[in-house]
This record gives C-alpha cells, sequence and structure tokens, in this order.
C-alpha cells in the first residue's frame, strides 16, 4: 500500500498532464503524443524502480509536450499553463516520494511535514506561475528592450539560486556529498 | 562525524528550471517558463529556508550488565524528534525492536547473543531538513559499555582444596578435630568431651573411646585461567568453554564461602587476590570478560606470575586446553614449590559433531596435512597431560560438563595418596 499510493498517483498525475498536452489541437501532434506517452512511461517507469531522476526527465518530457502545442501559436499565454505547471511539480514530488526508502535513496519526510512542505511549494509556485502568465498577457510592444529585460530576469533567476546554494553549502558543515 | 548530504531532487529541479527559461528564450514563448515557476519556487524556498540542522541525541542504557539472553533497553533521546535513528552494535548483540515513541525517545532492546564486554553507544541520526532537499547523518558515540555474563553451568561442589586453611568453612578437612563430619574411632585422652563419647565402641571394648571428626574449613583458590592464543579452528570455541568452566568454579566456591581469587595469564596477566561474596564473582567475571580482548599467544612464563601473593595453602585450580609447554611448565613449577594444583581442560561437548579435521572425510592433501597436524596436537596435550599426572596434578576435561570434570577432579584426589614435596 504504501509502495502504491504513489505510483498511482504518479500514473495520474502524468495521464491528466499528458491529456492536455495531446487534447491541444496543433501541426505538431505527433511529436506532443510522442513527448507525451515518453513522459507517462519514463512518470511510471522511475515510480515503480524508485529512480528519482527518471521523474525529472518526465517532467521535461511532458513540459516539452505541453510547451510543443502552443509554439506555433501566436495567440496569447494558454490560461492552463499553471496549472499544467503545478501538474508537473507534483509529478516530479510523486515520483520523488515513491523512491524514498530505497536502497541509497534520500530518506523519506514524515507525512505531516510532506504535506505542508508541498503544499507551500505548490501554492507559490503556482502562484508564481500565475503571476508570470498574466505578467506576459499585458499588452506590452516587444522590442529589444523588453528581450533584453526577459534575458536579464532569466539570468537574475539563476543567480539567486546559485547564491543561496552556495549560501547552503556556507552553512552546512564542509565534507557536503551527493546523495 | 556529520555527514551532510543534497538530495537529487536539488540537481533535478535546477535543470529544469535552467532548461524552462533557456527554452522560453530560444522560442520566444513563455510557456517554458511559466512551466519551471514552481520548481524555482520549491528550490528557493528550500535553499533560503533550510539553516543548518541541528542534531543531538542522548543515549541511556537501563542497565550496564546482563546475562546472555537478557534484555538490555536503549533509550535515545534525539532531536529532531522525526529523526531517523540507528544503533550500531557488535557482533555477539541484537536489536530486535524498535519503538518511536513521543517526544524524540527511541526504544530499541538489545540482547545479548554471547558473553563479553560490548560498547554500546554508537548512534547514527539522520535528520531532513525542512523541504526534505538535504539531510544530515550524525553519528554520536557514547562511551557505554555492556558487560554481559556467561550463562555458566550451576555446579554443586568445587575441588576441594588438600590442605584448607584453618577458618571455619564448609569443607570437611583431612585434620582431625571438631566437626561433623565422621573421621574415626580412638580411646579417650583427657580433655575430650562428654558427647564426643562413642558409647557403643565403649561398651564393646570396655574402656572408652571417642569419635574423631573432621574440621570443616574454608579453602582459598586461585583458578589460573589459560587464556593464550589456541592453535586450530576452534579458537574461539576454547576461549568459550575456558571462561565459561572458570565462571562456574567461580560461583560455586563464592557460594561455598570460599576465597576465590584469579590469575588469568594470556598476553598480559591478571591477577585478582582471593576474595569471598558475590562482589568478588562480580569482580572475577568481569575480569574474564576483559580475558577475550588481551587473547595472545605471546606468554612470556612463569616468572611474570605473582608467585609471592598466592596464598600458601590455595588450591590452585588451572583451566588450560594444554596447548603451550609454557603452561604446563609453570604447573609444573607451581608443584614444585609445594602448592595444591588441580587442573581443568575445557573440551568440547562429547555429544557434539566437532568440526575437526579429523572427523572429516574428505581425502585431498590439505585436508590430510590439517587431520595430521590435529592428531599430533592432541598427541602433544595428552604427553602434556600425562607429565603433570606424574607430578601428581590431577587433569580432567570437562567434556561431559563441568561438573563432571570437578566430581572426576575431585575423585582422583581422594585416591591420590598425598604428595608432599
Amino acid at each position: 500500500m504504501a509502495r502504491a499510493a504513489p505510483v498511482a498517483l504518479t500514473a495520474a498525475l502524468a495521464a491528466a498532464v499528458a491529456g492536455v498536452a495531446v487534447a491541444r489541437p496543433g501541426r505538431l501532434h505527433v511529436l506532443v503524443a510522442g513527448l507525451a506517452v515518453a513522459g507517462v512511461a519514463l512518470a511510471v517507469t522511475g515510480a515503480l524502480l524508485r529512480w528519482a531522476s527518471l521523474g525529472v526527465v518526465a517532467a521535461l518530457a511532458l513540459g516539452a509536450a505541453f510547451a510543443a502545442t502552443r509554439y506555433e501559436t501566436t495567440t496569447v499565454v494558454d490560461v492552463a499553463t499553471p496549472g499544467v505547471a503545478l501538474g508537473l511539480f507534483l509529478l516530479a514530488e510523486a515520483v520523488a516520494w515513491s523512491a524514498e526508502g530505497g536502497a541509497g535513496g534520500a530518506p523519506g519526510l514524515p507525512a505531516p511535514r510532506r504535506l505542508v512542505a508541498i503544499t507551500a511549494a505548490a501554492g507559490a509556485g503556482t502562484a508564481a506561475a500565475a503571476m508570470v502568465t498574466v505578467a506576459v498577457s499585458l499588452p506590452v510592444t516587444e522590442d529589444l528592450a523588453v528581450a533584453a529585460l526577459g534575458g536579464a530576469a532569466v539570468v537574475g533567476v539563476v543567480v539567486v539560486l546559485l547564491s543561496l546554494a552556495r549560501g547552503r553549502a556556507r552553512d552546512g558543515d564542509p565534507d557536503v556529498a551527493g546523495g | 562525524m556529520t555527514i551532510s548530504y543534497t538530495s537529487h531532487r536539488v540537481a533535478g529541479y535546477l535543470t529544469l528550471v535552467v532548461a524552462g527559461l533557456v527554452g522560453a528564450l530560444l522560442t520566444g514563448r513563455p510557456e517554458p517558463a511559466i512551466l519551471a515557476a514552481p520548481f524555482a519556487v520549491a528550490l528557493a524556498g528550500g535553499l533560503a529556508l533550510t539553516h543548518r540542522i541541528d542534531v543531538s541525541a542522548d543515549l541511556e542504557v537501563d542497565h550496564d550488565r546482563a546475562l546472555e539472553g537478557d534484555d538490555v533497553t536503549v533509550a535515545i533521546a534525539v532531536t529532531p524528534p522525526d529523526a531517523a535513528v540507528a544503533l550500531e552494535v557488535s557482533r555477539g548483540l541484537s536489536v530486535r525492536q524498535a519503538d518511536a515513541t513521543a517526544g524524540g525517545i527511541v526504544s530499541l532492546v538489545v540482547t545479548p547473543t554471547r558473553w563479553g564486554a560490548y560498547p554500546v553507544g554508537r548512534v547514527a541520526v539522520r535528520a531532513l531538513d525542512d523541504m526534505g532537499l538535504f539531510w544530515t547523518e550524525t553519528t554520536f558515540e557514547r562511551r557505554a559499555v555492556l558487560r554481559v555474563y556467561p550463562s555458566a553451568e550451576r555446579l554443586r561442589r568445587g575441588v576441594g582444596a588438600a590442605d584448607p586453611e584453618p577458618l571455619v568453612g564448609r569443607h570437611p578437612s583431612r585434620a582431625r578435630g571438631e566437626g561433623v563430619e565422621f573421621a574415626d574411632l580412638r580411646p579417650y585422652s583427657p580433655g575430650d568431651r562428654a558427647r564426643s563419647v562413642n558409647w557403643r565402641a565403649t561398651a564393646r571394648r570396655g574402656e572408652v573411646w571417642v569419635n574423631d571428626r573432621h574440621p570443616e574449613r574454608s579453602s582459598a583458590v586461585v583458578l589460573l585461567v589459560d587464556t593464550l592464543d589456541t592453535r586450530g579452528a576452534d579458537r574461539a570455541g576454547v576461549l568459550d568453554r575456558t571462561v565459561r568452566a572458570t565462571a562456574a568454579a567461580a560461583d560455586v566456591y563464592t557460594r561455598s564461602h570460599d576465597r576465590v581469587g584469579l590469575l588469568a595469564f594470556g598476553g598480559n596477566v591478571r591477577w585478582l587476590r582471593p576474595g569471598s561474596g558475590r562482589a568478588q564473582l562480580l569482580r572475577i567475571v568481569d575480569a574474564l570478560l576483559d580475558t577475550e580482548v588481551l587473547l595472545t599467544g605471546t606468554f612470556q612464563g612463569g616468572t611474570h606470575l605473582p608467585l609471592g601473593a598466592l596464598p600458601p595453602r590455595a588450591l590452585l585450580l588451572a583451566i588450560t586446553p594444554l596447548d603451550h609447554d609454557a603452561v604446563v611448565d609453570t604447573l609444573a613449577d607451581l608443584r614444585a614449590r609445594g602448592f595444591d594444583v588441580a587442573a581443568l581442560v575445557p573440551a568440547p561437548d562429547a555429544g557434539r559433531d566437532d568440526a575437526s579435521p579429523s572427523r572429516r572425510g574428505d581425502g585431498d592433501h590439505g585436508d590430510e596435512f590439517e587431520r595430521e597436524g590435529a592428531r599430533l596436537d592432541t598427541l602433544l596435550r595428552d604427553m602434556r597431560r600425562l607429565r603433570l599426572e606424574r607430578l601428581g596434578i590431577v587433569v580432567a576435561d570437562t567434556r561431559h560438563g563441568v561438573a563432571a570434570g570437578v566430581e572426576e577432579v575431585e575423585l582422583c584426589r581422594r585416591r591420590m595418596p598425598r604428595v608432599r614435596i
């Protein structure tokens, strides 16, 4: 039962995200369908084999499938995108959950702490995704300045994450090992 | 020692964030960046909110002494309360139950399966941060030692000393005087008490005859324990039997109110002055538990033994597998100095199918050499035993139990003429 729950959750989330992607019309439907099937297969395999890294690859494949449906459109941003983002995040968390307790795997969080942590991260992440969606939906003329602003934002996010990671390493003990 | 670990998710989420942002830039569409947003937030939150994980563990053992098979509860108070705890135990101990209770106290039941002195207190605590992105494993060392006593055979009596000390005890001495056990009849002499008169003999012989009795005396016994390294595959078994036989002998002598001492000679000499009572028994068994650590074959002979400290009328009961000439030389030297010496040889049980090479039927050359080696060892042991017996030292083995060995020694010593050197 403890093993079945994360596997079932993973399969359900992967199927839902894949269904959203495949349901979108477009000329790249073959590519979208291929990525969606691969994403579902990778997610379920990762959950079954307790291989957390496959969850990330599955999220990448399913995200690429959804993004591919929007590639050829010129309309505004799909309002379902924050929901898909939430689904991908929960999918990656579900695969990681299934991998806990396995040989060499990460230790598991107690259920209450896990629920609080995932709820907080998912809520904040979905809010951030919604804000980005609203921001990019604003009627702003596309020019070089906007593109530069977008590039700067990307660099800014990466720099913030890396500086946080370095600060975390300094807080901890010097003998940091990959797990 | 603390080791920090990073979850696979950190690298994976960072990859997704970079892929989403780069994908958004390359395609000119915002969707990849929006899809990456929850991962970026989770990662940023995990990194920003996570601080150093403070872990502590405090271990408490409910007993520091136990018998083989007893349960000992180890309570570990751990911080943070939901941290996973693992107690590392030595071979000879088993952890068979773990109950996590409220308040961050983990109770483990440790069961010793073999006697010995075991360090208990190496605790590994694994704690996660709030997001489960990082965790630490910290090992705590607590210097608790669990001393596990052997469950020794309970003897009815020990080998009696040939010349007990002039102290009232429970062993009938060979001397004659006031006591309980009848010794002989003799004619009355002035000073004899009226209660000693044997009226039946007096009536038959026409003059007053009195009973002579053996007075009860206590003995001083020194257990000479040979813990020198043993040849052959059954080294642990020999030491085990030696310790069990010694513990059984110490137990019976302390129950008989005799004074018991210990002289263990392995690599180091361990000397415990004879004493009586349960405290002395515990001291002896404690010393025996340490002999395993000192098991070595570098015995430097009897010159390093505290011969001057041995009580002159003490029974020296050697418990030795007779694997070394040096031990036999030492016993012969003690006998030559006038000590009362007997020996018990800890042997495997008679019904046990010993795995010694001599009992195997394999036919290759290696086994043949082993068989010949075992036969040679047996021959050497027999020669050493014969040498001791020629010196008047009774030797018996414990293949039918320590009690049977003790009875055999006692019987042979009664039949043997007293040898005065």
